[in-house]
């Protein structure tokens, strides 16, 4: 479960977040949506712990800044930064050092070769395209086994078959009860993946639905009836 | 901690195995070691004929160190500066479940060991330089090496990581700070001014007993004098307090509640950071921050003049238009030029070329907007000739080289009471070599293309640029010395017209293939 209460951060004189409340339940899918400088950057910064605010971030009802909740939390940002000097698999063994994580070579293997890695394994940070950090990137937060998950525009720069990967990805963690949290533009990639959905404007929550409240409504049309733009 | 130890020694092994595979890691090891080796020499040699090799003398290389160094150090940990954080360590560190006080000291790792490498050179130049005996030094070296480090580290975790006391008030807190360095500096100066600089007049303020009753950095000093000259009441109760205060900063930093507010800032500088390394890549200069002006009126010109006509257009939005630093630096070395000779001799202006010539070659790593055109796609499908398009993209560099060089050539000419005619010629000259290195960089990436990376490229740019630059200096000299010494500027002159066209026109073919390189 990921929980937002009262959220509420300042840029010297400007809200950028104000006041945000939402919840995704655990074993869920959320997504949160909005047009740019909706606040939704600032709102996953938060969750992270990468920003100072007001308000409570909560992961599986531990306070977000506890070792506690970062030991079962995973981030995905929009833009991967790697350490130059390490190489996918060192990238790999710091995540599982860093959490303690149990995660086996097998599954290591597994998502590695999933994600078309494996034959990287010994390529450098600075070697990799934008491409391939993402992919470590997802790679590393999934060798945590976390119980949460946030995922910042995790599509950008994937090639399609990675983005199939990542989708069923999502899938079987939904299955496994981890809470998902994914901020996106692309609609169209997120469609039959979420359970709730949070639209941001101006840094507000305008509205929220659940996937069994909408029928067969498509998200496209959700999204521009809250936020009045679209065809 | 053992993690980010993981981080650090994994990366220093692949940087080592990789920097091994390279040619250019050995030419470079055997240069520094021959630099170092020669400014050792260099001085050691000064130390021994100025009679600066006593215990004194390193008392006051401490004092000196130790005052220049901290309180500058805890002036940027209380600005959240002065710890190196990159992206990767927003990304992978700061959400990891480490304890954000460590992650600090990991951050500060880099100032700690420069701590320890000073303590080292202190160590050998001790021993070797001033004559001072080896247990004392070992006393001081493990002083400087663990104790103050262990102090930075507190006072890192107290400014840096301090959540209890707001980021305006740390803000203010920084401010008074840097009054209080204003305030010292001034009074430096003024000591200085008032009594000269010697090693009677520096010994003096050294041992002016306020000094080490300083908070933290002259109880630091009273510490190294206690070892070096022996205890005096003065220096043994700083000592005791220098101990104190240690032990109080890591009680107090210990017991700090750190939950990883100063992630905030600690990111921002990381991509802050990354985009300045990117910058000095390329070499550009400036915070990449530059904030443009509204102005009325749009691109004039047609064609290729449109690329000149968008760039006046960019400067006229600038806040200083076509000037900058480079200005500054230019007019400082007219001021600083005029100021120390007055060009009393048949070869002033011979050592003015000079003077250009070393400018030039100093500024071989400054670029200016105008490489940015190299990545923009447009310079490449606007359909004219190749080599209008290069003349317009650098004609504005050519304004901006004939002020520079007319800020120098003019103030140090007119010092040096030299002919008009030298002084106009000496600022085409500069128009013209800075062209040469201009089209030069630009030919050595049409050469090399990306294939051989940046500092290949570099060298071979270099190599070229000095050459030409070279033979048209050798020629013009050995002109000048059998015929008439007033030959040497115009034959330069020509000489520099002809490799600035040729150059030119060979460079102008990088401007027919598109080929952005990163």
């Amino acid at each position: 479960m990921l929980e937002i209460q009262n959220l509420t951060k300042v840029y010297g004189k400007v809200k950028a977040v104000d006041n945000v409340s939402f919840l995704v339940p655990g074993g869920q899918v959320g997504i949160l949506l909005g047009p740019n400088g909706a606040g939704k950057s600032t709102i996953i910064k938060s969750i992270a712990g990468l920003l100072r605010h007001d308000g409570q971030v909560r992961i599986c009802g531990l306070p977000g800044r506890s070792m506690e909740a970062k030991k079962i939390f995973a981030y995905v940002p929009e833009i991967p930064a790697m350490f130059e000097a390490l190489t996918v698999r060192e990238h790999v063994e710091y995540i599982r050092k860093a959490y303690n994580s149990q995660v086996s070579d097998d599954e290591i293997e597994f998502i590695l070769k999933r994600f078309e890695l494996w034959d990287k394994q010994d390529k450098l940070g600075n070697e990799l395209s934008k491409g391939m950090m993402q992919k470590v990137s997802i790679c590393c937060a999934l060798a945590i086994k976390p119980k949460v998950i946030m995922l910042d525009e995790p599509m950008v720069g994937l090639d399609p078959q990675a983005i199939k990967e990542l989708k069923e990805v999502i899938t079987e963690l939904k299955g496994f009860g981890v809470t998902v949290l994914i901020s996106t533009h692309m609609l169209e990639m997120v469609e039959g993946l979420w359970d709730i959905m949070f639209v941001m404007q101006k840094g507000h929550i305008i509205g929220s639905y659940r996937k069994e409240d909408v029928g067969n409504k498509e998200l496209e049309d959700l999204f521009f009836e809250m936020t009045g733009g679209g065809k | 901690m053992k993690t980010l130890f993981y981080v650090t020694y994994r990366g220093f092994i692949n940087r080592l195995k990789k920097a091994l595979k390279r040619p250019v890691t050995y030419l470079f090891i055997a240069v520094a070691v021959a630099y170092v080796a020669l400014l050792a020499v260099g001085l050691f040699n000064i130390v021994k004929n100025t009679h600066f090799n006593n215990v004194k003398a390193l008392v006051i290389v401490i004092t000196v160190l130790l005052f220049f160094a901290l309180p500058s150090s805890y002036l940027m940990y209380a600005r959240r500066k002065g710890i190196i954080f990159k992206p990767s360590h927003a990304h992978f560190i700061f959400n990891a479940p480490i304890s954000p006080k460590q992650v600090l000291i990991y951050g500060a790792l880099k100032n700690i060991l420069m701590d320890a490498v000073f303590g080292v050179l202190i160590l050998l130049g001790g021993i070797l330089l001033f004559d001072v005996p080896l247990w004392k030094m070992i006393l001081v070296f493990l002083f400087w090496v663990f104790m103050t480090s262990l102090q930075e580290g507190g006072i890192v975790i107290l400014l840096y990581g301090n959540e209890k006391v707001s980021v305006e008030k740390m803000g203010k807190a920084s401010k008074i700070m840097l009054g209080v360095l204003a305030v010292l500096g001034i009074f430096l100066f003024w000591y200085i001014k008032t009594y000269g600089f010697s090693l009677a007049s520096v010994g003096a303020l050294i041992d002016y007993p306020g000094l080490q009753m300083l908070p933290l950095v002259g109880w630091n000093v009273a510490v190294f004098r206690l070892i070096l000259l022996g205890p005096t009441t003065l220096n043994v109760i700083c000592s005791i307090l220098y101990v104190v205060s240690t032990a109080a900063i890591l009680a107090a930093a210990w017991k700090l509640p750190c939950y990883g507010g100063y992630y905030e800032e600690a990111a921002k500088f990381a991509d802050d950071y990354q985009a300045m390394k990117n910058r000095n890549k390329k070499g550009e200069t400036g915070n990449g921050k530059e904030k443009y002006r509204r102005i009325k009126g749009g691109v004039k010109g047609c064609g290729a003049k449109a690329i000149f006509y968008r760039q006046l257009l960019e400067y006229k939005k600038a806040r200083f238009f076509i000037f900058g630093s480079m200005n500054l630096v230019c007019f400082f070395i007219a001021f600083v030029m005029a100021w120390t000779y007055d060009g009393a001799s048949k070869y002033a202006g011979m050592f003015l070329l000079g003077i250009l010539a070393y400018v030039i070659f100093c500024t071989s790593g400054y670029v200016g907007k105008w490489e940015k055109e190299l990545q923009n796609p447009y310079l490449y499908l606007i359909p004219e000739k190749p080599i209008k398009k290069l003349w317009y993209a650098t004609q504005m560099e050519h304004i901006k080289s004939f002020i520079d060089g007319s800020i120098m050539c003019v103030g140090i000419g007119v010092a040096w009471h030299l002919p008009v005619w030298q002084i106009v010629t000496s600022i085409l000259l500069y128009v013209l070599f800075q062209a040469i290195k201009m089209y030069m960089r630009i030919f050595a990436l049409y050469i090399l293309g990306d294939n051989f990376g940046l500092q290949v490229r570099k060298l071979f740019q270099m190599l070229i640029q000095s050459s030409l630059m070279g033979v048209g200096i050798a020629l013009a000299v050995v002109v000048g010395m059998v015929i008439n010494m007033n030959l040497v500027f115009p034959i330069l002159l020509i000489y520099s017209i002809i490799i600035t066209v040729t150059v030119m026109f060979l460079a102008s073919y990088r401007f027919e293939v598109l080929e952005q390189i990163e």
